[in-house]
């Protein structure tokens, strides 16, 4: 039997219809060619269309692709041969399959793809040996890439062990073995329009230079006295605010300790 | 090692989760509540919600209460987590 995650509203309820947002993204679970299709004919632009089986895009491919169509999200639960994945890339907005690494336990995964919040959670990972990073796929289906090297070990803590990789806590944690790290950190440091929005969103929320360079000195795991050519004192001077204007030249000294540009200093 | 604390069985078993882990926002210091897709910065120094949305007001009164009460266990976790940026 055919079942969506969130159908389209049914015409005989007004009080079912009010309880989606007007054009928020829907999300529909298909479970047979048949439904797939449907979902594929009727979705609109943003919906997300979520499919277990490869064989059931890849049913679309000659009948659909070359007429006229909006351009939903897909997601797979299945691993996607790369021709089949690079053809249905022509067809949907973004495309996501089962190759990532892990994907959260499917009961997870439908409450995170119906949340408001689904593009600040993550559903999927992967370890890139090569380039050293790990790729995360957010609720959204947008992906992220963070360097291994970010994970910071904490004194006594584990090291994060990429090849044992799990999402955990509804798309909230991130564990690398017996490593775990926040979501809400990964995305803050590595996203700036979530940073610009978590900035927003705090109560109590700093706005100065110093304030900035205070946070981003303190998530790199660094000192104040770890600036090289810059005294403890300057650094504590611009910290507390005492300094209303730095000098560009030692502006641009902290930014590149910290491995950022000097706009970005502002952002943190 | 991140340190998930112990909850009131009540909440253990409606999904409630409160945690530090090994790579948070480091500034201001916290614990976090998680509860399903949602969660909740408490500040240890301000010993209060950091952020505001989703609303702390939809935290259970008496997990708040418990929060309270085992403050000082938070900022003992925290303090050996992160000893470059303690509470």
């Amino acid at each position: 039997m055919e079942r969506s995650v969130l159908k389209r509203s049914s015409k005989s309820s007004k009080k079912k219809r009010r309880r989606f947002r007007i054009g928020a993204p829907k999300v529909y679970r298909a479970n047979s060619q048949v439904s797939f299709n449907r979902y594929f004919k009727g979705a609109e632009g943003k919906d997300l269309i979520v499919a277990e089986k490869s064989e059931w895009p890849a049913g679309i491919l000659s009948t659909f692709v070359t007429k006229e169509h909006k351009k939903p999200d897909l997601l797979v639960l299945q691993p996607l041969r790369p021709d089949v994945k690079m053809a249905l890339e022509a067809a949907f907005r973004r495309v996501v399959d089962g190759s990532v690494t892990c994907i959260v336990p499917k009961d997870e995964l439908i409450k995170i793809l119906t949340a408001d919040n689904r593009k600040d959670l993550i559903i999927g990972a992967s370890y890139i040996e090569e380039s050293n990073v790990l790729l995360f796929v957010r609720g959204d289906l947008t992906r992220i890439v963070v360097p291994l090297s970010w994970f910071i070990k904490n004194p006594d803590g584990p090291d994060p062990d990429p090849n044992d990789l799990s999402i955990e806590d509804y798309g909230q944690t991130v564990r690398l073995g017996k490593y775990e790290a926040s979501t809400d950190a990964i995305l803050y440091e590595h996203d700036p329009v979530y940073r610009k929005a978590a900035r927003k969103n705090l109560i109590n929320n700093d706005e100065s230079l110093g304030g900035s360079i205070r946070r981003l000195r303190l998530q790199r795991g660094l000192t104040q006295s770890d600036f090289p050519g810059i005294t403890q004192k300057t650094i504590g001077r611009i910290e507390r605010g005492d300094v209303q204007e730095p000098h560009p030249a030692t502006l641009q000294k902290i930014a590149s300790h910290l491995d950022v540009t000097v706009d970005d200093l502002y952002t943190f | 090692m991140a340190t998930t604390f112990p909850l009131p069985p009540k909440w253990e078993k409606r999904g409630w989760k409160l945690k530090i882990r090994d790579r948070e926002r480091v500034e201001p210091p916290h614990v976090t509540l998680l509860h399903k897709t949602d969660s909740w910065r408490f500040g240890l120094r301000e010993k209060s919600f950091l952020d505001r949305k989703p609303d702390p007001n939809r935290v259970p009164g008496d997990l708040l209460t418990y929060l309270l009460n085992h403050y000082e266990d938070y900022v003992e976790a925290w303090n050996a987590m992160y000893p470059y940026n303690t509470v």
